[in-house]
């Protein structure tokens, strides 16, 4: 149960630009920045998906349209993570065998960003793994395989073909509806996990942690009628 | 718990009866009391066996 | 700020593909399939016409006992239970049948609860890893070696069985088949229960908390009665441990009381030689002659005289009444000694009497040198009070003279009601632990690792 979540250069290394504040070049709607590392921003009004280039933005097309999920995150809901408080920026939404899953973009106060990997009611915050790791081929992962991500080690817990359906609000890098993913989910000591995305070549990792809900902290959630 | 209840009464009275017999020096071996020893028990001896249960002995082994 | 263009979840109402029986899908977004209890049809609640992804055909219905669709508030959390399905596993040709209810928050996800006779299990998605520690026991056959441990606690290796799904009806986050099988592997730790499932490509851990049925009825409103309880279950906690436990803590601190007490009695007891006196048994004394002796008030009696009775000189006991122990050294030698004695108080006239048995035999035989009874004795007198006493003696012996000694302590401590103290109080931390222990050996009865593994274990709890 996971995601994907491709990458480009900017992700890892941000300019150092002053964030102004933007309008869709398609409706001109309002446009709020929030991450010097965006790169993709998808017009809430219109669904234009307009690509960022230091200050100017360009129209690439229209996104998909997101499926109904039931997910009780939503853009602009906030909460804590390890005692640092968090937006929700952005989202991809994914679907693999077992359903949907999303992956939100995370802005910490503090300026860094990250990922809320959610889907059925599950949590994870983590963060994309820095230096090098070595990831064997997607094929030969198998359940209960140990695999060494910087000093941790970690066992396969799941392999997964997933696809992505659509992105939403600010991201890191370029979504491309319908693109393939092949991920697998990783568990850790404790409540350390890991997904290794394998739509890049080579694959990323994502590390960090399983939360329970109550733990985040969230706010600003959808509210579900007669819940 | 109603049983940890009955066992801290039970350990309190076990503490009491403990001190009980050690203040007193109360003894299971079986010791009976007589009173009014004729005074002559000291000049005759022999006179007090027959205030008490005269028992013989037989013998071991 | 970015407003939801998504409705919010509710309830769909539809039609069986197969049946036309009416379906109600509680969670629609959140799930991948629909099983209609009607027919057995396994509908693909992702596709908009719900088409047909299996059909089984069970003689059996199983009627949930939680009703689909019903909310309920477990441990302070809200849910609602949306499926149901029976499992079972087959060890040695019987049967084991088990029930799942699957539950639903929109914000928590997913919650089990499972129910084997009476017994229920509130389930979720461990989200730490379990660690794998080195196992007490000795892993059944096919067992996965070794426990875990999850925060702290080690979870010990309980059963490991292949668990087929025999029924399901209503929703499910995963395509739900019946006849699926995975190999489930559970570890207990009371009132905790692990569970390791794993197929092809994945290994789910959860964890469960034992819960009552009546905790069950309470938190969805059931009505009627929960199903009885049959026999001990993995994870039951022990109704004996945590009375063990506080029983256990008592006993010690009841024990160190005593002791210190006894100590106390050891530093302040007196034990003080009030008296000695070395006497002589003749047993021509026996035929002593009748003789006349003049009695100290001036008056001339005529009284049988004993000379094998004896009085000792006076000797006062002083301080507060307390025992008193009269200590005997004869010189015996493959004889007995027989003595009848009374300690008077001079005053009261108050006579203390007490009968005392020496013997002292000894020998060679085959086996080498030996020796019974003891040349010495002593005798506790309590509640003695101060004042000038003497003691009487009326020796008796088969040997023809015994050189003896009398020698008296008052305040003597005494060891025994130590020991008989802690005795008394160990006996029922003792019998709970046996309960405790049958207790265990109930649970263990039906898992890979028996603690009783020869006959029937002991059956006696209730």
């Amino acid at each position: 149960m996971s995601g994907v979540r491709g990458h480009g250069p900017a992700a890892r290394c941000p300019g150092v630009i002053p964030i102004p504040s933007v309008s869709c070049p398609s409706c001109g709607a309002p446009l709020e920045i929030k991450t010097k590392s965006a790169i993709l921003l998808v017009c809430n009004y219109c669904d234009s998906t307009l690509m960022r280039k230091d200050l100017d933005l360009s129209l690439v097309g229209k996104m998909a349209e997101l499926q109904e999920d039931g997910s009780p995150v939503q853009i602009g809901a906030t909460g804590t993570y390890g005692g640092r408080p968090f937006e929700v920026i952005g989202r991809i939404q994914l679907e693999y065998s077992a359903g949907y899953w999303n992956e939100w973009y995370l802005h910490y106060k503090d300026g860094q960003t990250g990922w809320l990997g959610e889907g059925m009611g599950q949590y994870f915050v983590t963060t994309q793994a820095t230096g090098p790791v070595e990831i064997p081929p997607h094929s030969s992962l198998r359940p209960g395989q140990s695999i060494r991500i910087g000093k941790e080690r970690f066992a396969v817990a799941e392999v997964s073909e997933a696809r992505c359906i659509a992105g939403q609000g600010e991201l890191p890098f370029e979504v491309k509806t319908g693109y393939e993913a092949p991920v697998a989910d990783l568990s850790g000591d404790g409540t350390r996990f890991a997904t290794l995305d394998y739509s890049e070549d080579p694959p990323i990792a994502f590390v960090g942690d399983r939360v329970e809900f109550e733990n985040l902290d969230l706010k600003g959630l959808r509210e579900f009628e007669g819940w | 718990m109603t049983t940890n209840k009955l066992y801290a009464a039970f350990g309190a009275l076990i503490l009491l009866v403990f001190f009980y017999v050690q203040y007193t020096g109360w003894s299971f071996q079986s010791v009976d009391e007589t009173k009014g020893v004729p005074r002559t028990v000291r000049q005759n001896p022999g006179v007090y066996r027959s205030h008490y249960h005269h028992y013989v002995y037989m013998g071991g082994k | 700020m970015c407003a939801t263009k998504a409705p919010p979840v509710q309830v769909k109402s539809v039609k069986c593909t197969k049946c036309a029986a009416p379906l109600e899908i509680r969670a629609p977004q959140s799930i991948q399939t629909v099983a209609c209890g009607s027919c057995g049809a396994v509908l693909d609640a992702k596709h908009p016409d719900l088409t047909i992804l299996s059909q089984y055909a069970s003689r059996i219905k199983y009627k949930p006992l939680i009703p689909l669709g019903t909310k309920g508030r477990l441990k302070g959390e809200q849910f609602m239970c949306i499926g149901f399905l029976r499992r079972r596993t087959t060890v040695e040709g019987v049967n084991y049948d088990w029930s799942e209810y699957l539950l639903y928050n929109p914000y928590k996800g997913f919650r089990w609860l499972t129910e084997y006779q009476g017994h229920w299990t509130s389930v979720k998605a461990a989200h730490v890893t379990p660690k794998l520690v080195p196992s007490s026991l000795s892993g059944g056959a096919g067992a996965p070696q070794g426990d875990y441990e999850v925060l702290g606690n080690v979870y010990k290796h309980f059963q490991s069985v292949v668990a087929q799904v025999i029924f399901v009806v209503g929703e499910f986050y995963w395509e739900v088949k019946v006849g699926e099988r995975a190999e489930c592997s559970d570890y207990v730790s009371p009132p905790n229960i692990l569970s390791r499932e794993s197929s092809e490509n994945e290994i789910t851990w959860s964890i469960g908390d034992y819960t009552t049925g009546k905790d069950v009825w309470e938190a969805f409103s059931l009505p009627g009665e929960p199903p009885a309880v049959t026999g001990v279950a993995a994870a039951q906690p022990s109704p004996h441990a945590e009375t063990l436990a506080t029983m256990g803590r008592d006993f010690w601190t009841f024990a160190a009381i005593l002791v210190v007490l006894q100590i106390l009695f050891a530093f302040t007891s007196a034990d003080k030689k009030v008296f000695s006196q070395g006497l002589h048994f003749s047993k021509s004394s026996k035929a002593a002659p009748v003789a006349s002796m003049p009695s100290t008030d001036g008056t001339t009696a005529t009284t049988e005289v004993d000379t094998r009775s004896k009085v000792s000189d006076y000797f006062d006991i002083d301080g507060r009444t307390c025992n008193v122990v009269i200590k005997t050294a004869a010189a015996i030698d493959n004889h007995w000694m027989f003595n009848q004695y009374a300690l008077i108080n001079e005053k009261t006239q108050t006579a203390y009497n007490c009968e005392r048995e020496l013997e002292y035999y000894h020998g060679r035989d085959s086996d080498g040198p030996w020796s019974e009874g003891s040349k010495t004795d002593e005798v506790t007198i309590p509640g003695v009070p101060a004042g000038r006493y003497f003691v009487y003696v009326y020796p008796d012996s088969d040997q023809d003279e015994v050189d003896f000694s009398l020698v008296v302590y008052r305040d003597v401590l005494q060891w025994w009601p130590l020991f008989l103290g802690l005795f008394f109080l160990a006996i029922p931390p003792l019998w709970v632990k046996y309960r405790q222990w049958s207790f265990e050996v109930e649970r263990w009865k039906e898992s890979d690792h028996p603690l009783i593994t020869s006959g029937e274990g002991s059956s006696d709890d209730d």
